[in-house]
């Protein structure tokens, strides 16, 4: 018998709850000035979303049911004493167990054949988190500033992926990488960040040290491999985690080891660049194979996840093109010991999936070039002012690619992994009525493999108090999905794993 | 003595009318509002008629928009004595060229200190004077800096506070009239403070002096945590969700060779608000006592406060017509002769019709190091087709004793992110 609060007439209004429990004389703490001082603000947030399509893994229709039912509440605190400033972020999440969730947990728990109780037997665990997200202070002696706590760091330029911001991992469990405000889904780390301005060089050096004092999960993206709502089709519902361990501590991706890097950034006459030198953990986790362990036997009964340590290289300009009245940026990265899983074929005549015949360490090159560009819609769609248009085209490469090394894009999946990947994205975002509403549209193409996202959302800001935002998730996979485990995945790629996840989302904010 | 009790009543009869005749003198101190507005205008303030003191603009809010203004006595702003020493030492030395419409010679202090009304480039000048020239400091820093987003009906909707940080980099008065090689302006760090959801965005925009090129800008979007760059060729456009545009700021924000001309057509007697009290209740939660210069509790809600006492100022009368892109189709401005300051603007669609009235009030500030300062620490920035108005109030801190350009950089941005 579960213990989890379970949302027996899913509605919308549920989402809200959450924000009833704010007085609407809740307000921003302020007081204080410059050498001594206080601030505190935050909000209540509720989240309801909705399947627009069916997931295929499950026996009932799922269209029109709802797969989120979420509340938060974020307390961001301030305070200056003397010559530190500090920053507090604390955010705590609950979720409600929604019937469409319930069914993916029940086959989580039938598929359960090992003995071994994975992660997704208790779904609700996956989301209902207290944390102590940030907690730092600011300390500066002349043109060095330190930073020292747990915070987050954002290198690099580009939008929707990564190539340079690979300081942190990002958790994609309870919203993939759907959530607008990516600071939200970022995993901070304990750090010590110094910045030194060297204004003779119209720059400023950053050292990054990170002394390896974090939780063990704080490396590396969390992803939905235990088969809730984010898990990639056709595996809703597969507890990979009954099935695989989480090594944290694997040699080639132990996350108490020190890391750290280097960035210089600074201005060449019109031009804004930055040069980087990072060591770190690669996003998405990789397996290390039972049958073919990489530098450690795993505990798991296919294998063990890992985070393995990279070596980044990156360079960043970008400028503004006064002849195109446009701002001009890029990216290019060059990425040590990426880990690749291998094997197209299933193992021991299809008793094991694809991607556990072994893993392959893989030099990548990732560029992007993006532009950002005003354009006056004022007249074609009554816009308050000139719109925000942005696009980007970010490519990785495989360097050393050898068909013979059979690398896989996704464990489990059997689509062999290409020399280049390159996305297409584009944003454009409008403003009406003094920005109090705030309409949205964000797309994206897998250039090389086809298929796409359409994000339209639209938001709403009441007073200084209330923000409403709806928007829905649509994702393309061109034909390249598989909806069961046995079909043909030789051509699932990313919108494929995204397949019939199409989502609507209302989110209510009482920000304080 | 009823003969007598009829003469002294015609006396007094015959004295009204001749009084009438040159206008009566109001008192200072006098409330003018819709209510005696028709009867004021017969009348005259420090010997100068209402019906000149008062714009047509401003009559008409007063007549249709609740407008109040109490008359006060006027009082000279004191300036301080180094931007008084520098610009009479422009006298006669500041050159213009005609070709770029710009400044050439210029170090420091107002550069054409006596403004020939018969001067055809004499708009271009006088708008040269207040942005090369402004008695404003060395370093601005606004603290306190509010938009309140009004609706004419609905009242105050938004409150959004924010911080401003300016350092000079031309036109110095204290030490070094320049610092740094390029022919930059000023270094300016945007941070906004509160509601949440803005909380933590910052801008920062170095300008160029000419105005040959547009600013460079950069962003902080706390949501992703991160510097970006962004188009400095926004002065045309809208501030945000705010109802003016990049060129609106202090009522006129942009080099004068940005627009298509700017010629001088009057100099005049204007009522304006050149010594504004303390305009930020700070700790107060409530609009009426966050803002006590503005009248939030009345309809338009937009208006100031109608105790604010409007002084007679004597004023440059410019009228500036914008680029074809640009969205208005003329601006008139006002300009203080003696304070050098834009007071108030009247702005015009393509059509011709009246659009936006903007009117900031002024403030004299001394700064930490003692210089005399004058700045604006309230406005009204009315939108009457929109019947919308972003209204505006800060404090400031001049010439901080320390304050340094690094204070002021790129790096700072960054740095200050959270």
């Amino acid at each position: 018998m579960q213990s989890t609060i379970r949302a027996k007439r899913p509605t919308w209004l549920m989402a809200l709850l959450p924000l009833s429990i704010l007085s609407s004389g809740a307000q921003a703490m302020d007081y204080g000035d410059d050498d001594f001082g206080f601030s505190l603000g935050g909000y209540v947030r509720g989240w309801s979303s909705f399947n627009l399509k069916d997931a295929p893994e499950t026996k009932g229709d799922d269209k029109g049911k709802l797969s989120m039912l979420r509340g938060s509440l974020m307390l961001d605190a301030d305070a200056v004493t003397g010559p530190l400033s500090w920053k507090a972020i604390a955010r705590l999440d609950k979720e409600l167990m929604t019937d469409y969730q319930d069914d993916l947990q029940d086959i989580n728990r039938s598929m359960v054949n090992t003995g071994l109780r994975g992660r997704g037997s208790d779904l609700m665990g996956e989301y209902d988190r207290g944390e102590l997200r940030e907690f730092y202070f600011d300390y500066e002696l002349d043109r060095v500033k330190f930073r020292v706590g747990k915070q987050q760091v954002v290198w690099g330029e580009t939008d929707f992926f990564r190539a340079m911001d690979v300081v942190h991992g990002f958790d994609y469990r309870w919203r993939s990488f759907l959530e607008p405000e990516n600071e939200e889904l970022r995993k901070p780390l304990i750090l010590l960040n110094t910045t030194i301005q060297v204004p003779e060089f119209d720059g400023a050096l950053q050292v990054l040290v990170r002394p390896g004092l974090d939780a063990h999960n704080a490396i590396g993206n969390s992803v939905d491999i235990y088969g809730g709502r984010w898990a990639a089709q056709p595996y809703r519902g597969t507890d990979f985690f009954s099935l695989l361990d989480t090594d944290y501590e694997h040699p080639a991706g132990d996350n108490e080891k020190v890391t750290g890097g280097l960035r210089w950034s600074g201005m060449a006459g019109d031009v804004n660049y930055s040069l980087a030198w990072l060591k770190s953990y690669q996003g998405d986790p990789v397996v290390n194979s039972r049958f073919n362990p990489y530098k450690k036997a795993p505990k798991g009964v296919l294998g063990d996840v890992f985070h393995p340590e990279i070596t980044v290289w990156g360079a960043t300009a970008s400028t503004y093109v006064a002849a195109a009245d446009a701002v001009f940026s890029t990216e290019v990265v060059y990425t040590e010991g990426m880990g690749f899983n291998q094997g197209s074929e299933p193992l021991f005549g299809g008793a094991v999936p694809p991607g556990f015949a072994g893993l392959k360490r893989k030099d990548t090159l990732t560029t992007m070039v993006r532009m950002d560009k005003t354009v006056d819609l004022t007249r074609f769609l009554g816009t308050s002012r000139p719109s925000f248009l942005s696009m980007q085209l970010f490519n990785t490469r495989v360097l050393g690619f050898s068909k013979d090394d059979d690398l896989v894009e996704l464990t489990p999946f059997a689509a062999k992994k290409k020399r280049d990947t390159t996305l297409f994205t584009t944003v454009l975002q409008m403003n009406y009525r003094n920005d109090t509403i705030n309409p949205s549209l964000a797309a994206g193409v897998d250039v090389n493999n086809k298929g796409g996202f359409l994000i339209p959302a639209v938001e709403f800001a009441m007073g200084d108090n209330w923000r409403l935002r709806a928007e829905a998730d649509l994702f393309f996979s061109a034909g390249r999905s598989n909806d069961s485990a046995a079909g043909d995945s030789s051509d699932t790629r990313l919108f494929g794993y995204l397949d019939n996840h199409d989502q609507f989302v209302l989110r209510l904010t009482r920000q304080f | 003595m009823k003969t007598l009790f009829k003469l002294a009543a015609l006396s007094c009869a015959l004295l009204a009318t001749s009084a009438t005749a040159v206008a009566a003198e109001l008192p200072a101190g006098t409330l003018v509002d819709k209510n005696n507005l028709d009867q004021v205008l017969n009348e005259s303030f420090e010997g100068k008629p209402l019906s000149q003191l008062l714009t047509d603009k401003v009559q008409w809010q007063i007549r249709n928009y609740n407008l109040g203004l109490t008359l006060a006595p006027s009082k000279a702003v004191e300036l301080d004595p180094a931007y008084l020493e520098a610009s009479a030492a422009n006298r006669d030395k500041v050159g213009f060229d005609r070709a770029t419409r710009t400044v050439q010679g210029w170090d420091k202090g107002v550069p054409y200190p006596d403004i020939d009304v018969k001067d055809p480039d004499a708009g271009d000048k006088i708008v040269w004077n207040f942005i090369y020239g402004r008695p404003m400091g060395d370093s601005q820093e606004m603290k306190n800096f509010h938009y309140i987003l009004i609706d004419a009906k609905k009242g105050v909707e938004r409150v959004q506070r924010y911080r401003l940080d300016r350092f000079y980099t031309r036109g110095r008065l204290n030490g070094p009239s320049s610092i740094g090689k390029d022919f930059m302006l000023q270094n300016t760090l945007l941070f906004a403070e509160a509601p949440q959801d803005i909380k933590g965005i910052g801008t920062y925009t170095k300008r160029y002096a000419d105005g040959f090129k547009t600013d460079d800008v950069w962003a902080y979007v706390k949501s992703v945590r991160r510097v970006r760059r962004i188009s400095g060729n926004a002065w045309m456009d809208p501030v945000g969700g705010l109802d003016i545009l990049g060129d609106d700021i202090d009522v006129w924000d942009s080099p004068p060779n940005w627009y298509k001309s700017v010629q001088l057509i009057d100099k005049r007697w204007i009522l304006a608000i050149t010594d504004t009290p303390q305009t930020i209740g700070v700790g107060e939660k409530e609009p009426a006592a966050q803002f006590p210069q503005q009248d939030v509790s009345n309809p338009p809600y937009w208006n100031p406060n109608p105790k604010l006492g409007w002084q007679p100022r004597e004023v440059w009368v410019l009228e500036g017509t914008p680029p074809d892109a640009h969205p208005y189709g003329k601006k008139i401005l006002y300009v203080d002769v003696q304070a050098n300051r834009p007071l108030m603007s009247e702005i015009y669609d393509k059509n011709g019709e009246f659009w936006r009235f903007h009117h900031m009030q002024q403030q004299p500030i001394t700064g930490e190091d003692g210089y005399k300062a004058i700045l604006p620490v309230q406005a009204q920035q009315i939108d009457f087709k929109r019947q919308h108005s972003t209204n505006f109030a800060s404090t400031y801190v001049i010439n901080r004793k320390g304050a340094k350009e690094s204070d002021f950089s790129l790096g700072k941005l960054e740095a200050a992110g959270k």
